[in-house]
């Protein structure tokens, strides 16, 4: 029979063990920033919003399109990073405005279409994850930046992008089947909506 | 006893979760925050606004689905659409004609209770929402964050349409249609009024 007194001596070491807020001794390679660095990577992915809401809308067709959907695409998704990180070099600042134009395509596909087939969720997979890699890494040459950025940026575009396929199936896991399809297709329609205004403030400058 | 319990464990619980919280430096005033609230309170403390974007949610609600979401689904986007012209400086004649005008139609169609075909009802509220958000896309404030401001008065028109659709919800039974048919006729007479000058 646990009582209060044993939550009481669960909950205060935890307490204890949560209420520290910064623990920078942690990183690792102690005394070369790395763990800054790679923070920073991740940082460029998913504090940017031309990154971040492509990578949400994909995330969300995919979960529309199977439960599973961000594991099967994530092979091809990895590959576009790749093939983002070889071509950025080459790339300049009309990545910004074309990437959030893709995923307002994405979003409003993720809203509009009942269904969706694995072709259209691999073709765009392969789009958003290349461009993520080419906007995160705009004009710089290979390994320029150092090896935990570049690190960092390849987490985060991928955890970007499970972000919102987690959320997704969060939603179809947890509410009742009609409605968390009809949530998830409004929520990118507002995802689809906010890139549509972000489009036109870039081109606006 | 049991409830004496369950409140100390709910106590115990609580307590790393409030030590967590540390710091809350998001709401600083500054940047995306104040762009976000000028964008969300936008729609919502413009009466012509409020009145169109629910009775969108009501119609949707009265014409059932699959109306009821494809209806708060196509509004954003248009309107998305019709605030990259504003912020595209392309110009639309009568934008306020529009949006009153819109208030008015809107109105009818709940106080009457119209089943129009879904792809009608998408046309009509796509056209309205060209006007509503060419409206937003003019008036976006120079001193705000503008991510912020296209981010708020999204979320903003998406609650508006949600308390919409909640009010709908009290067509399933014959009281409460009367009382949403009523409601849409003072939506109609809220859209005459902008519509004619006098609000």
């Amino acid at each position: 029979m646990r009582g209060p007194r044993h939550l009481l001596r669960t909950a205060l070491p935890a307490a204890l063990l949560l209420a520290g807020t910064q623990a920078g001794a942690h990183s690792f390679g102690t005394g070369t920033d790395a763990f800054e660095a790679f923070v920073e990577g991740t940082s460029a992915v998913l504090f940017s919003p031309l990154t971040l809401l492509p990578c949400l809308s994909l995330g969300l067709l995919l979960t529309l399109w199977q439960a599973e959907g961000m594991l099967r695409a994530w092979p091809a998704l990895f590959a576009a990073h790749v093939a983002g990180f070889v071509l950025a070099p080459g790339v300049g600042a009309w990545v910004g405005p074309a990437m959030i134009v893709l995923g307002a395509a994405v979003a409003i596909l993720a809203a509009l279409l009942p269904r969706h087939t694995r072709p259209e969720a691999v073709a765009l997979a392969l789009a958003v994850g290349a461009g993520t890699m080419l906007l995160s890494l705009e004009g710089h040459g290979w390994l320029e930046l150092s090896l935990p950025i570049h690190l960092g940026i390849f987490v985060g575009a991928s955890f970007a992008v499970a972000a919102g396929a987690g959320i997704g199936r969060v939603a179809l896991e947890q509410l009742p089947a009609p409605w968390s399809r009809t949530g998830l297709r409004i929520a990118a329609s507002w995802l689809a909506a906010i890139q549509l205004l972000m489009a036109a403030l870039l081109l606006a400058g | 006893m049991t409830n004496r319990r369950s409140f100390a464990t709910g106590l115990l619980l609580a307590l790393p979760l409030a030590l967590i919280a540390a710091q809350a430096s998001a709401h600083t005033g500054e940047g995306i925050d104040t762009g976000f609230a000028s964008g969300f309170w936008h729609p919502i403390l413009g009466w012509d606004h409020v009145v169109a974007m629910v009775a969108v949610g009501i119609w949707g609600a009265f014409l059932g689905s699959p109306a009821i979401w494809i209806l708060p689904v196509v509004f954003p986007l248009v309107m998305a659409f019709g605030g990259a012209l504003g912020i595209l400086g392309v110009p639309l004649p009568m934008v306020e004609t529009g949006i009153a005008l819109s208030g008015v139609l809107l109105g009818l169609l709940v106080a009457f209770a119209v089943r129009a075909p879904l792809w009608v009802a998408a046309v009509i509220v796509g056209i309205f929402a060209i006007f509503h958000g060419h409206a937003h896309g003019t008036e976006l404030p120079a001193e705000f964050s503008a991510y912020g401001y296209a981010v708020g008065f999204v979320v903003g028109t998406g609650l508006l349409h949600m308390a919409g659709i909640a009010v709908g919800f009290l067509t399933r039974s014959p009281a409460g249609t009367i009382a949403v048919r009523a409601v849409g006729g003072v939506i109609a007479l809220v859209g005459a009024a902008f519509l004619v000058g006098v609000a």
